[in-house]
């Protein structure tokens, strides 16, 4: 016998959402969930009071619950609609007993909050298939034009969206509310509700070949303060403007070959004039985003700011071939051609969450080092890399993987893959140069001395720099048929980078290889629980200025994945020893950090 | 470093040695990943058209057992890449076979007797096998194996309360298994199967239904307002994607007309077949090789031919540096393979729990399967008309229309 219970808060929805009884609505709460997280770790550092952040990433102690309603009402076959309901209590940890300081800190009154809503339509006419009004991630598109947005803000974004039948393919066109932080000194200006970015995109089969079009356009204006006429409405000056303009193919150029191109060209103008007028209010004014640039003083655009200074136009490139020889089923070769502009912009990009390129990218293992000492182990996962200077890490656990950015990059990657007795193996090898290479910005340092205090490793403009960077990694995977299956595997990675920044000035050049291996086994321990132990063992070997300081660290880590329908929990701990240069002297350095989660889906 | 090296050279050389033989190899046409001619592919980005376009599945069979390689048009998606929407983690911490976006299920006709075997598919799949493909065996690809083996036996413990969890259990790991030896590279997925789970068939002379669905990024229970008259087998969508009319994010969608199959793509002679039996409800027939191959590998261009296996039981060393290309398979003829062992003791035929239709509930109360054909096949009058509609509604070209009829003719 089969029990059901009706669950109160289901029904109350439910009743809210009562049609009237010529119509039927279906409802449907899949996605709705219950996320808990455990953080612990030596640093012993706590959220106290941030109100922004995700149950409190960036810290390392405390336990948290969040809850997340989904609701979708099929009202008929064209209609749809639906809400995402969320707590959000950053600061709201167990210990504090449900009611802790919600007086004086509304972060822990976990309080619940409309995260999204929206409508689709799916009218079914000739021209139109489906059309969105409200909250998407806006991932429909390339992380080089419109970006997916952070998961905890993916329905945060509102617009409008369609798309329809065209010829042999589609159509989609965007608008999207402009949010105000996304513009030059991470501001919008004084007349900020209205802007967007609106993004029309093209999509044909001819043959064998998808070939893409799009084109985005972003104006952002501000009150013109010159309009003293208060009775015709006010007018807008303009402040800011990006357009790109994107070509993509992707064809079988015979069998076994397959090739995929991109091309992107942006125009990024910038009224200076406005800029510095603008400059005195906004996020930047508050909040000290580095204005005694020189360069700032006659551009109006903080050395914080996540755009160039002045206009500037400029592309971004990407070839791929994958090969597959028929006469060797086993081998496949990825090689990928990439060249992006120094002076490429990206508004609305990517900004975390999206990888573009086939590399591994820089040792994650050393992400931040030097840095905050929660990040002493580094990041326990690889670096993606996203094509804006923007990138956003904020507010991560060390288990997330890392956003970096690659404007300016340029280089080959050749990935050879082999497998030979049910041994995959792999082994990546890719030349970076950079179009950032230039001593004083190039003369240029009106427009590219800003972006500062937002890079991964560092700055992606820096005053003097005469940089390379040569990647390697290989991997190998087996698996065992003792015990149910025991996986094994193994990767080796060598990261040189050495930049002599500016000509003639010894003290300043650095040059670091970082390398590292790592083994792990892992086995199905039952049927709902699987677990795995590795170690990793990283060196850097870094010169500043002809100065030693040099650091390696071994990582012990154990992972456990528990799953049952509807369930899933898991658990990463770590214990890293080493010993580098840290403070200006060689330390010893160790930490222990360990973060569980679990969610429950219903 | 240099002795765990040398230890791992010395484990894995013998696997070296031992390539296997291709059995078989079956395409399947381009761009037909439209189900019944009516899916859309999820709106969610990570989710585009050709990732579950089935275009070649590759048996092979080594000392231990049998390989299955299925290509598909589009890269296979990393899931490290991709989140449930849950939380940041990645899918990969549950999908750790390197995919998690689509399930393949292969059922496997071993004796070749029409009628003999099994006719329904696993939850969720709602559609059945022709007769002439009854099967014996059923390989099923999914991103988390334990959780959907558990899944459903929890099922069936709550569908037969009085049978016990062994009994399931037995019932169930006798013919229906999990792969969880799977690899990725590129477009290919391979999963491994132990040849006892064949029960000592060589595969020289099988046939095969295969089809692939979506695979649902987490599972979650059903949050119902009012008691559910359907039963838990009825309920269970085992991991796979069920249509939803409109065009959702996270699953396949239908503009139209009745429930829309959850199947996306069959492993079928041309899209048309897919196309007619999907569309009108009627069982899947599948692709066959060996001595009791039917016509349909012998008239359609797009099968690769095979040549007769090596039968001896000696490793078959590689010749080559690589191991053998795709191109060169080859079709088994052989003595008539040995029967497959059913296993000793008394464990219930899988069909006692799984299909609805043998348990004497009426056809229509299986939810979304259609009813049981009979065992005789289709009149040729009846055949003609199905065929004369699909030209009509434009479904099929004449070229097509002319080269299906005059096949259906030549049987006469």
């Amino acid at each position: 016998m089969i029990k059901h219970t009706i669950k109160p808060v289901a029904l109350a929805v439910a009743l809210a959402f009562a049609a009237p009884a010529a119509m039927a609505v279906n409802l449907d709460f899949s996605g709705s969930n219950i996320y808990m997280k455990f953080l612990a770790g030596d640093q012993r550092s706590v959220n106290a009071g941030a109100t922004s952040g995700d149950t409190a990433s960036g810290t390392d102690n405390g336990q948290w619950t969040e809850m997340e309603l989904r609701i979708k009402a099929i009202i008929s076959p064209k209609v749809e609609a639906g809400v995402r309901i969320q707590s959000r209590s950053p600061s709201a940890y167990w210990t504090e007993f449900g009611f802790k300081n919600e007086l004086s800190a509304p972060e822990r009154t976990k309080f619940m909050k409309l995260r999204g809503a929206y409508v689709q339509l799916t009218p079914g006419y000739g021209w139109l298939n489906t059309a969105i009004i409200g909250s998407s991630d806006w991932g429909m598109f390339d992380p080089f034009t419109m970006g997916k947005l952070r998961y905890i803000d993916r329905d945060n974004l509102n617009g409008f969206y369609f798309k329809g039948p065209l010829a042999n393919g589609t159509y989609e066109a965007a608008r999207v509310s402009l949010p105000e932080y996304l513009g030059a000194n991470y501001d919008t200006g004084n007349a900020p509700k209205n802007q967007a970015v609106y993004i029309a995109q093209l999509k044909q089969k001819v043959g064998a070949a998808k070939l893409t079009g799009s084109y985005s356009y972003l104006n952002n204006e501000s009150l013109d303060s010159k309009d003293l006429n208060p009775l015709d409405g006010k007018n807008l000056i303009g402040r800011m403007k990006n357009t790109i303009l994107s070509l993509k193919a992707d064809a079988p150029l015979m069998d076994g070959l397959d090739f995929r191109g991109a091309v992107h060209h942006s125009t990024f103008g910038v009224n200076n004039a406005q800029m510095l007028i603008d400059g005195g209010t906004g996020y930047c004014a508050t909040n000290n985003c580095g204005s005694s640039t020189n360069a700032f003083l006659t551009t109006g655009v903080y050395g914080y700011s996540m755009t160039p200074g002045k206009s500037v136009n400029d592309n971004a490139l990407k070839l791929d071939l994958d090969w597959t020889p028929a006469a060797a089923g086993n081998f496949t070769l990825n090689y990928q051609y990439f060249n992006i502009g120094k002076g490429y912009v990206t508004v609305a990009g990517a900004r975390r969450e999206s990888d573009v390129l086939l590399t591994e990218g820089a040792e994650a293992a050393w992400y931040s080092w030097g840095g905050d000492r929660l990040w002493l182990g580094g990041a326990a996962n690889d670096f993606q890399q996203v094509p804006v200077i923007h990138i956003d890490n904020g507010y991560m656990d060390f288990d997330e993987p890392v956003a970096q950015s690659v404007i300016g990059w340029k280089g080959h990657t050749f990935k050879f893959n082999y497998e030979v007795a049910e041994t995959p193996m792999s082994l990546e090898l890719t030349k970076v140069g950079y179009n950032t290479n230039w001593q004083n910005y190039g003369g240029n340092a009106a427009t590219y001395d800003v972006g500062h205090g937002r890079g991964d490793v560092v700055d992606v403009y820096q005053q003097y720099q005469d940089r390379s960077t040569n990647i390697a990694v290989f991997k190998a995977s087996h698996t065992f048929k003792a015990a149910g299956g025991v996986v094994t595997s193994f990767k080796f990675k060598r990261v040189a980078d050495k930049d002599s920044h500016q000509a003639g000035v010894a003290a300043d050049d650095v040059d670091s290889k970082d390398s590292g291996y790592t083994f792990s086994v892992g086995n199905q321990l039952h049927n709902d629980l699987y677990g795995s132990v590795s170690y990793g063992k990283f060196k850097r070997d870094l010169t500043v200025g002809g100065l030693k300081q040099d650091a390696d660290k071994g990582i012990w880590s154990a992972r456990f994945s528990y799953n049952l329908s509807g369930f899933e929990a898991g658990l990463l701990t770590q214990w890293v020893d080493g010993r580098g240069f840290l403070g200006g002297k060689d330390q010893d350095f160790s930490q222990y950090r360990m973060k569980a989660f679990l969610k429950a889906i219903f | 470093m240099r002795k765990f090296l040398l230890i791992l050279l010395t484990l894995l050389t013998p696997q070296v040695l031992a390539q296997g033989v291709d059995l078989i190899g079956l395409t399947d046409p381009a761009g037909d990943d439209w189900g019944d001619g009516r899916l859309i592919y999820p709106t969610r980005n990570d989710y585009a058209k050709g990732d579950l376009d089935l275009r070649k599945l590759r048996i092979r069979r080594d000392d231990d057992g049998f390989w299955f390689d299925a290509e598909f048009t589009n890269p296979i998606r990393d899931p490290s890449l991709a989140t449930t929407g849950v939380g940041p983690e990645s899918i990969a911490n549950s999908a750790r076979r390197g995919f998690y976006s689509f399930n393949i299920d292969v059922y496997v006709d071993m004796d070749r007797k029409p009628g003999s075997g099994n006719q329904f598919t696993l939850p969720g799949r709602k559609v059945r096998i022709d007769p002439a493909y009854a099967w014996e065996r059923a390989v099923i690809l999914t991103p988390r194996p334990e959780t959907m083996r558990s899944e459903l036996l929890d099922a069936l413990s709550r569908q037969f309360p009085d049978r016990t969890t062994a009994e399931a259990e037995a019932s169930i790991d006798l013919s229906i298994f999990f792969p969880k030896r799977v690899r990725v590279r590129g477009k290919t997925v391979s999963f491994f199967v132990p040849k006892e789970f064949f029960g000592g068939s060589d595969g020289t002379d099988w046939a095969i239904t295969a089809l692939v669905t979506g695979a649902k990024a987490f599972d979650r229970l059903n949050l119902g307002l009012l008691p559910s008259s359907r039963t838990p087998l009825e309920e269970l969508d085992l991991g796979v994607m069920q249509p939803q009319q409109g065009r959702p994010a996270d699953t396949f969608g239908y503009e139209s007309g009745v429930s829309a199959s959850p199947v996306v793509d069959a492993l079928l002679p041309t899209a048309q077949h897919q196309t007619a039996l999907l569309s009108g409800k009627l069982p899947l027939t599948g692709m066959s090789w060996g001595r009791h191959a039917t016509n349909e590998m012998a008239s359609l261009p797009r099968v690769i031919p095979v040549q007769p296996a090596v039968t001896s039981t000696a490793t078959v060393k590689d010749e080559s540096f690589f191991s053998n290309p795709f191109g060169s398979l080859r079709r088994l003829l052989g003595s008539e393979p040995a029967r497959p062992v059913l296993g000793n003791g008394p464990v219930a035929p899988v069909r006692n729990f799984l299909d609805q239709s043998a348990a004497g509930v009426p056809a229509s109360a299986v939810a979304g399967q259609p009813a049981a054909p009979s065992a005789a096949p289709r009149p040729f009058a009846e055949r003609l008309q199905t065929l004369q509609k699909l030209y009509e509604q434009k479904l099929i070209d004449e070229a097509e229309f002319k080269s299906q009829r005059q096949r259906i003719l030549n049987q006469l």
